[in-house]
């Protein structure tokens, strides 16, 4: 099942080395594969738009882009920038129904877009699935906790 | 062949130590107390007194014999003339607005000690070791020194405070004396260890027939070992301690401890010192000043403003270990001589041997310190600064400039050592040297404070003062032919600089080479131009990443560390860490995670260096002093301390 | 320079910088210094004011505030003006009866029920300690501020400055009531090379033990009303004696 314009079909392959599908067999994989498309995506398109439907979670199979939550007036605050196997939009996989953020590429990029129903729906039916999924998943979102925490300690504004 | 004088001839040797042209200083009482001064006669002497000592208490009193050294230790030791409480270091000329720093000589008198007690002579050779074993050796320490002479004195009645048969540097006054003498009864016992002893011995009135006094001295000072009146267990006490951190004591003392810093001023080997540059208001001369200083003082741990010993647990637990454990890897021995002067003149009363004890016997497993390194002795004491010309300023970001300056003649520097950069009236600043070439040499600084700011505000063809190198370098060639990776933060970028040429310069020796820089926003990125050459450069691979972006930053947006778990980094390669400490925490915590061994990762200390020379004690980091074992170190040497409060 | 409720000892100091006053007079135009000169009050702007005592007044107040207004960089030297000083005890009493005992006509007497620290009303640049101020810690503010550093005034204890001129300790050797542990080094620890307990004139160091004081105090046999009079002195109203004193009420 591929997205018009993608040249290349999803196969096990392309979960190969992403973390988030670590640990996950063929078999397994076989599984998600089913519920997976690639997108591509040029420079300075949106990724995923603040606001809109949270349908998809996506893995950044190549390229780079930003993400941007929009503030009162007009503003933006940049928060950080996202390349090859980190995952935008999680949400999806939360009952959640509006993106919290925006992301647009700043390289063209190459997108693994997975439907959040079918993806929450799989876990669910199928535990082994979700546990390591989740368990990847959770690994991510420390990370990212982290880096936040890093980012509101300031660290450069002393020494 | 020892001797022996009757006690009543003490005077002779008085005059003798005169008549050669010393100043005479001996116990004598003052102000309730027998105190170190001058004397003019034997009769100044504590003839027929003795001292009641207990925690916080001193007390004189009458004994009902007439001996001449029957007392122990008074609030007095002999560092305050050897080490001054105050003096003078350099002198600053400015002289139609070039500044000229020129060291001060030491004229000061030749003394001599009369009644050096074990305890202190032991004293002595450990501030011997502090001032004059290296790397930099105090210039004005070593004449006095060289200068003085010391009449020890064997102790034969302890002291209720006392504990040197603990440390081992008594009851008996071994070591280097040059006349030593054990009152028995009416009589002195009298033994010679140096030329100048064995002159002063021939020409004393003594007697022959020392060795039945011998005898007697030996028993009675035997006896005395036996009958101390304090006791610290001291085996493994430094790895003991060091794995007692956390130990509930240290907060009960805390709760009783003033912090007026009166252990660390009574101990005779205590050394930390502050160095002020001395007001210039009137006229164009001006003094750099050295005078004591405590680790219980708020300024002794301080930088960028920030205290990292704050409370008076994290002082009193830098003082005990200091002086018990980690003196032990800086120079060697421990730091205490067993006086009890900091358990009598604690206005308290806190026993360190009390506190000790408890805290060793603690359930906390030993963590063993580092082995004692060695130095190499220079002559060059390193404290004065050498005037350089600035040959110009570039901004490098709002907040940030390099100063160009010319290269002193004869310079040479290891990168990742720094210098300390002096203005006159403003006093020194410790900065990384951030590139060099023949003719040149760079420092990129900050302006975060008053001194800072007044570096960043110097013009082209100013002149400024500079002391350096000081402190270790990068090692470079050790990292030849591996994969170097390169992790800057902030103004840590500038130390990691000029490394980063040297490397990318010698392609052949470092095919592998990474740059993972992190700082603030995009305006903070420093070296903007050379960055992106190394960015477009294919001898190294250079990424850099901001904490804060905008949309006029197309580049990474993250903090560092995301750099380090995004760039599956080798593990067998050596790491270059340079940034705010608390950077550095989250970066290390990242690369061992990743399985990445201590020994291979490198890092760049910063504390409240002053001196830069080894003799302040203010840098002091754990067992280490940053200014000479540092800054940069190999991270398992330092990650028993790294991080954690107190340190 | 601008005097609040004081008695004029620290302005006294400038003019006892005999070497260093034509220096600083050189460096500085000064146009407003009241125990030196009779000339009337300058409206400002000033680039630095050295103000001298403690509120104590409406008046004193409203004089304060117009200075701030037009100053730079405002140094309040002495303990009246950084902890209150000695006229700040009445802080602890009741102010109308005092009032009432000590002048002939109590309705002529317009002034605060207290005396407070200057830093208490408006935003002080540095505080100079002392009652009164040491003349070698004058000449190194204003010098500091003249080059643009930080003063060098270390925060450390008055036993420091004892050890270092080789004062036996009177604590130690007679049991003297003495506040130098706690108290902010810069005298040169007179009272105890006169044998006397310090009485705390530069007010409280930073992170002072008061409580380990009291305890010292009371075992060497002061009661509570003692060890209150001992916090109680020229910078009595100091947060840090003040609390003390208080649990000892």
């Amino acid at each position: 099942m591929t997205a018009p314009g993608s040249p290349n079909p999803v196969t096990v392959e392309t979960f190969r080395e992403l973390p988030t599908f670590e640990g996950l067999t063929d078999t397994q994989l076989e599984a998600i594969v089913g519920l997976a498309h690639l997108e591509e995506i040029d420079v300075g398109a949106p990724v995923l738009s603040q606001g809109g439907p949270a349908n998809d979670m996506r893995v950044v199979i190549s390229g780079k882009c930003r993400l941007i939550v929009g503030l009162a007036g007009n503003r933006t605050q940049h928060l950080m920038t996202l390349t090859r196997g980190e995952v935008i939009g999680w949400s999806a996989l939360l009952d959640q129904a509006t993106w919290l953020a925006s992301a647009t590429a700043l390289k063209p990029m190459t997108v693994l877009v997975l439907d959040g129903r079918k993806l929450r729906a799989l876990c669910d039916s199928d535990h082994d699935i979700g546990y390591r999924l989740m368990r990847n998943l959770f690994a991510d979102v420390a990370g990212r906790l982290q880096d936040t925490r890093l980012q509101l300690l300031d660290m450069y504004s002393h020494a | 062949m020892p001797e022996r004088i009757a006690a009543t001839e003490l005077n002779s040797l008085v005059s003798l130590l005169q008549a050669d042209g010393y100043r005479v200083i001996a116990p004598t009482i003052r102000d309730g107390a027998i105190v170190y001064d001058e004397i003019a006669s034997a009769g100044e002497l504590p003839v027929g007194w003795t001292d009641d000592q207990a925690p916080g208490e001193y007390r004189l009193r009458r004994r009902d014999d007439s001996a001449a050294f029957g007392y122990v230790v008074g609030p007095h030791s002999w560092k305050q003339f050897l080490f001054p409480a105050r003096e003078q270091l350099v002198t600053l000329r400015v002289r139609d607005k070039q500044p000229e720093w020129s060291a001060v000589a030491d004229e000061g008198p030749a003394y001599a000690f009369v009644g050096v007690r074990g305890c202190d002579l032991a004293a002595i050779e450990i501030q011997d070791t502090v001032f004059t074993k290296g790397p930099f050796v105090d210039g004005r320490y070593r004449a006095r020194r060289d200068r003085c002479l010391i009449i020890a004195v064997n102790c034969t009645e302890a002291g209720d405070l006392c504990f040197c048969a603990s440390m081992g540097t008594g009851p008996r006054a071994d070591g280097d004396y040059d006349l030593r003498l054990t009152e028995v009864g009416d009589e002195l016992l009298v033994e010679a260890a140096s030329a100048r002893g064995r002159s002063l011995m021939d020409r004393l009135p003594t007697q022959a027939g020392g060795e039945a006094l011998q005898v007697q001295a030996d028993q009675a000072i035997t006896q005395c070992g036996d009958a101390m009146g304090r006791s610290l267990n001291v085996t493994d006490l430094p790895a003991k301690l060091m794995g007692n951190l956390e130990h509930p004591r240290w907060q009960d003392v805390a709760e009783r401890c003033l912090s007026c810093g009166n252990c660390t001023m009574a101990c005779p080997t205590c050394f930390c010192s502050n160095i002020t540059d001395t007001s210039i208001l009137s006229g164009d001369e001006t003094a750099r000043e050295r005078s004591w200083d405590s680790c219980f003082t708020a300024d002794h741990s301080t930088i960028h403003g920030a205290q990292f010993r704050p409370d008076v647990k994290s002082r009193y637990q830098q003082w005990l270990t200091h002086k018990l454990a980690t003196w032990t890897s800086q120079f060697g021995t421990s730091g205490c001589v067993g006086c009890g002067r900091c358990i009598a003149w604690c206005p308290v009363g806190i026993d360190i041997t009390e506190e000790a004890n408890a805290i060793a016997a603690g359930p906390g497993h030993p963590a063993p310190l580092p082995e004692p390194k060695q130095y190499e002795a220079r002559e060059n004491d390193g404290q004065v600064p050498v005037p350089v010309r600035v040959a110009s300023v570039v901004r490098e970001t709002h907040d940030t400039v390099t100063l160009t300056l010319d290269l002193p003649d004869g310079y040479q520097h290891g990168h990742g050592q720094f210098n300390m950069l002096s203005l006159p009236g403003v006093g020194d600043v410790p900065i990384s040297v951030s590139g060099s070439n023949g003719q040149a040499l760079e420092h990129t600084l900050r302006d975060v404070g008053k001194a800072t700011g007044a570096l960043a505000d110097l013009v082209t063809g100013d002149v400024l003062g500079l002391r350096g190198p000081f402190g270790t370098a990068w090692p470079i060639e050790e990292a030849v032919g591996r994969s170097v990776v390169l992790i800057a933060g902030g103004i840590g970028l500038a130390p990691l600089r000029s490394v980063l040429r040297e490397m990318i310069a010698r392609h052949d020796d470092f095919p592998h080479l990474r740059l993972l820089y992190g700082t603030r926003t995009p305006n903070d990125i420093l070296f903007s131009r050379e960055l992106l050459g190394w960015i477009q450069n294919s001898r190294v691979r250079a990424h850099v990443t901001v904490d804060r972006g905008d949309s006029s930053w197309d580049g990474n947006i993250g903090v560092v560390t995301k750099l380090i778990r995004r760039k599956r980094l080798p593990k067998d390669g050596l790491y270059f860490l340079c940034g705010p400490e608390i950077m550095m925490h989250f970066a290390l915590a990242e690369l061992l995670a990743d399985d990445v061994p201590e020994k291979n990762i490198y890092v760049s200390m910063e504390r409240n260096m002053k001196c830069a020379v080894g003799l302040c004690g203010r840098c002091q980091y754990g067992p280490h002093f940053v200014c000479k074992d540092g800054p940069v170190f190999r991270y398992d040497q330092i990650s028993d301390i790294f991080g954690k409060s107190g340190f | 320079m601008f005097k609040l409720a004081s008695c004029d000892g620290c302005q006294l100091t400038l003019l006892d910088c005999e070497d260093e006053l034509l220096a600083v007079a050189e460096a500085v135009d000064i146009v407003h210094f009241p125990e030196a000169s009779s000339k009337v009050l300058p409206d400002g702007p000033f680039d630095v004011v050295l103000v001298e005592g403690s509120v104590s007044t409406t008046a004193q107040l409203d004089e304060l505030r117009h200075i701030r207004a037009c100053t730079r960089v405002l140094i309040t030297i002495g303990a009246c003006a950084t902890t209150g000083g000695i006229q700040a005890l009445r802080n602890f009493a009741d102010h109308d009866e005092f009032v009432r005992a000590v002048y002939a006509r109590p309705d002529y007497i317009d002034s605060l029920t207290t005396a407070t620290p200057i830093a208490d009303h408006v935003g002080v640049d540095f505080e100079l300690r002392g009652c009164p101020i040491d003349k070698g810690q004058l000449i190194e503010v204003i010098t500091a501020l003249l080059v643009g550093r930080k003063p060098a005034i270390p925060d450390e204890s008055v036993c420091l400055e004892c050890k270092r001129r080789g004062t036996v300790c009177v604590v130690v050797t007679k049991n003297e009531a003495c506040l130098g542990p706690v108290t902010h080094a810069g005298c040169g620890a007179i009272c105890p090379a006169f044998a006397r307990g310090c009485y705390g004139c530069f007010g409280p160091r930073e992170r002072p033990n008061t409580r380990a004081l009291a305890t010292l105090l009371k075992k060497h046999g002061a009661d509570d009303p003692e060890v209150r009079r001992h916090f109680r002195l020229f910078t009595g109203y100091s947060k840090e004696f003040r609390e003390e004193s208080e649990r000892h009420e």
